[in-house]
């Protein structure tokens, strides 16, 4: 079963937002030395130049069991001690400014997004889903691009949406 | 024909001394065997309430007919907290956290029943001396109130 981009339902996900995007790379850590192009140059700028961020990177095997999903989001985004570890709290903690605290964006990064598509499409779409109205809370009070879900692509894809045009500068 | 008169008074007089102390002494004598069935339930509201740790603590009778399921919150300032919460909402504000209180409930969990998108909304419930926005929440969907004290992980119904 093949995971290309074209293959899932999107418009379910309402995924037009800026919120998600799909990264061309094999690995975050060596996105400028093996891919190719102007994709890889934007996405090395953008990291450079990014600031501070909340950063939580997950793994397909996150994504399967929520228990240590939750668990990995709570270490890795700092969110305090009476985090309820589902999926309503983590939209509760994805909109609080108190829980960011002098952190830019909360930043969530999904590797090896093709077997995490296989393996957990549900709790993807839940990710995906709290990610939008996420961003769609905190763009209602004025300010943008304060959670973004980078879902890394092992495959090179033209339909993949690079890291063009975010404003992580911004 | 006054002297007679006055007799009768002092008599009379006497014969009320005697049925009001005599009615004092029952009274005193026998307050539980005198009105069992009234004092039998009162004494299991009294006792419900004392295993809740605040005997006594007053609430008006609006709030039992409004929020029934708030006597399963433990009294004291827990209910204190979420009565205040309720009575924010009833009144329209002004809330705690303006940016995070009423936003939409999306019951992602479904913990509680199905309902379109939108249905539900959710207020803070402040935790006293707590510098984040910590674990209560009120939840509410239509007439319906819910209260959940572990960020969602529950709720109790306060309000059917």
């Amino acid at each position: 079963m093949s995971h290309d981009l074209h293959d899932l339902q999107w418009s379910s996900f309402g995924v037009d937002a800026a919120a998600v995007r799909f990264v061309s790379a094999m690995d975050g850590a060596e996105v400028a030395d093996d891919a190719e192009g102007d994709e890889a140059e934007v996405a090395e700028g953008a990291w450079d130049d990014a600031p501070v961020v909340a950063v939580a990177r997950l793994s397909p095997d996150d994504l399967v069991a929520t228990e240590r999903l939750h668990a990995r989001l709570a270490e890795a985004l700092g969110l305090p001690s009476y985090y309820g570890a589902n999926w309503d709290a983590l939209l509760d903690v994805l909109t609080d400014d108190a829980v960011l605290g002098d952190r830019r964006a909360f930043v969530l990064i999904l590797d090896r997004g093709e077997e995490a598509f296989a393996r957990a499409p549900h709790a993807v779409g839940d990710l995906i889903a709290i990610v939008l109205d996420a961003d769609r809370r905190w763009r209602s009070h004025g300010r943008a691009d304060m959670v973004q879900l980078l879902i890394v692509w092992r495959r090179a894809d033209r339909r993949c949406i690079a890291l063009e045009g975010t404003d992580a500068t911004g | 024909m006054s002297k007679r008169f006055r007799l009768v008074v002092l008599v009379v007089l006497l014969i009320g001394v005697w049925a009001a102390t005599r009615k004092s002494n029952v009274s005193e004598g026998a307050p539980p065997r005198e009105t069992p069935t009234s004092s039998a339930p009162r004494e299991d509201a009294a006792g419900q309430e004392g295993a809740d740790g605040q005997p006594g603590s007053a609430k008006p009778s609006t709030v039992d007919k409004d929020y029934p399921g708030l006597a399963q919150v433990p009294a004291g300032e827990e209910r204190e907290a979420v009565l205040a919460t309720l009575l924010r909402i009833e009144r329209g504000g002004p809330f705690p956290y303006p940016n995070n209180d009423g936003v939409v409930f999306e019951n992602r969990e479904r913990r509680l029943p199905p309902k379109p998108r939108g249905f539900y909304r959710e207020y803070t419930v402040p935790t006293p001396g707590s510098r984040d926005r910590g674990a209560r929440r009120v939840v509410t969907g239509g007439q319906a109130r819910y209260y959940s004290r572990n960020h969602y992980k529950s709720f109790e119904t306060l309000t059917p």
